[in-house]
């Protein structure tokens, strides 16, 4: 358990632990690259659209989001597979993305995060005279 | 282009021995839940059952799945949510680089420790958590003596 949590945390790069039911779980992603940019989408069911933090930082991209479940007080767990605690991922930026045009949106327990190609990668046509 | 970071396989073996234990755990206190087999090749989500003083609540991951596009059935004890996760029209001239994420027909079922009625029971699908709520039947609920 504990061998566990400590892996969590370097691999955020966080040395203070962060009090949360249960340890940290990476959604599952798909990343599509299209011609002028690429979109990620990650599901995260149970996340709260205004507790989703999408951070830039150097070359890395930071998706961390709480999952707070509440139950009625007496409630008893029958039955347990969803994970508590929150889901965080890290992807590493290329070169070639364009720092200041990254959009995201959460809708129905996916984000989708929409990130473009500098223009020094995009393919270029060349007209020949 | 995208790199994923460091995924550490090594975790989940370890959350997934815990998740066990803590259901052998759960299992000496109480009422089993027997999850159901399902069919072959249709993805099974996730899912949790509390038990509550006057209701059962099963709630099952279905994220980026439409109201629409989900079927609850309940068959005497036997509660059956299925339904399909459709893509979006995918756009022209995309290459997959990660594809981690599941798509296509769901199907999960489980037999509920206690009687419920079935006329009562509501849905509802938010932030990609399906909540069914089954209020359980006047002989399933717990019942005070008075001691004379």
């Amino acid at each position: 358990m504990s061998q566990t949590n400590n892996a969590l945390v370097k691999h955020n790069g966080e040395s203070a632990p962060i009090p949360f039911e249960g340890p940290a779980s990476l959604p599952p992603a798909d990343v599509a690259e299209e011609k002028d940019g690429y979109i990620l989408t990650m599901d995260m069911p149970g996340a709260r659209r205004e507790a989703i933090s999408v951070t830039v930082v150097g070359g890395t991209l930071a998706v961390k989001a709480p999952l707070v479940r509440t139950h009625a007080a007496g409630a008893r767990m029958l039955y347990r597979e969803i994970p508590r605690g929150s889901y965080e991922r890290i992807f590493t930026l290329g070169d070639g993305i364009d720092r200041e045009s990254i959009d995201a949106q959460y809708e129905n327990g996916v984000l989708t995060v929409r990130l473009r190609k500098s223009e020094a990668v995009k393919p270029k046509e060349i007209t020949i005279r | 282009m995208l790199v994923r970071f460091e995924s550490h396989p090594a975790v989940f073996p370890l959350i997934d021995d815990m998740i066990s234990f803590d259901r052998e755990i759960d299992g000496l206190f109480g009422p089993t839940i027997a999850p159901v087999s399902v069919r072959e090749g249709m993805f099974v989500p996730r899912m949790d059952v509390v038990e509550g003083k006057d209701d059962v609540v099963v709630t099952v991951e279905l994220p980026g799945v439409r109201k629409e596009d989900v079927k609850i059935a309940l068959e005497q004890d036997l509660l059956s949510i299925s339904g399909e996760r459709k893509g979006g029209a995918e756009p022209k001239d995309t290459q997959n680089v990660i594809s981690e994420r599941w798509s296509g027909k769901f199907s999960r079922s489980v037999r509920l420790p206690y009687e419920v009625q079935g006329s009562a029971v509501s849905a509802e699908l938010a932030d990609g958590l399906l909540t069914v709520v089954l209020p359980k039947a006047e002989s399933a609920k717990p019942r005070e003596i008075a001691v004379r």
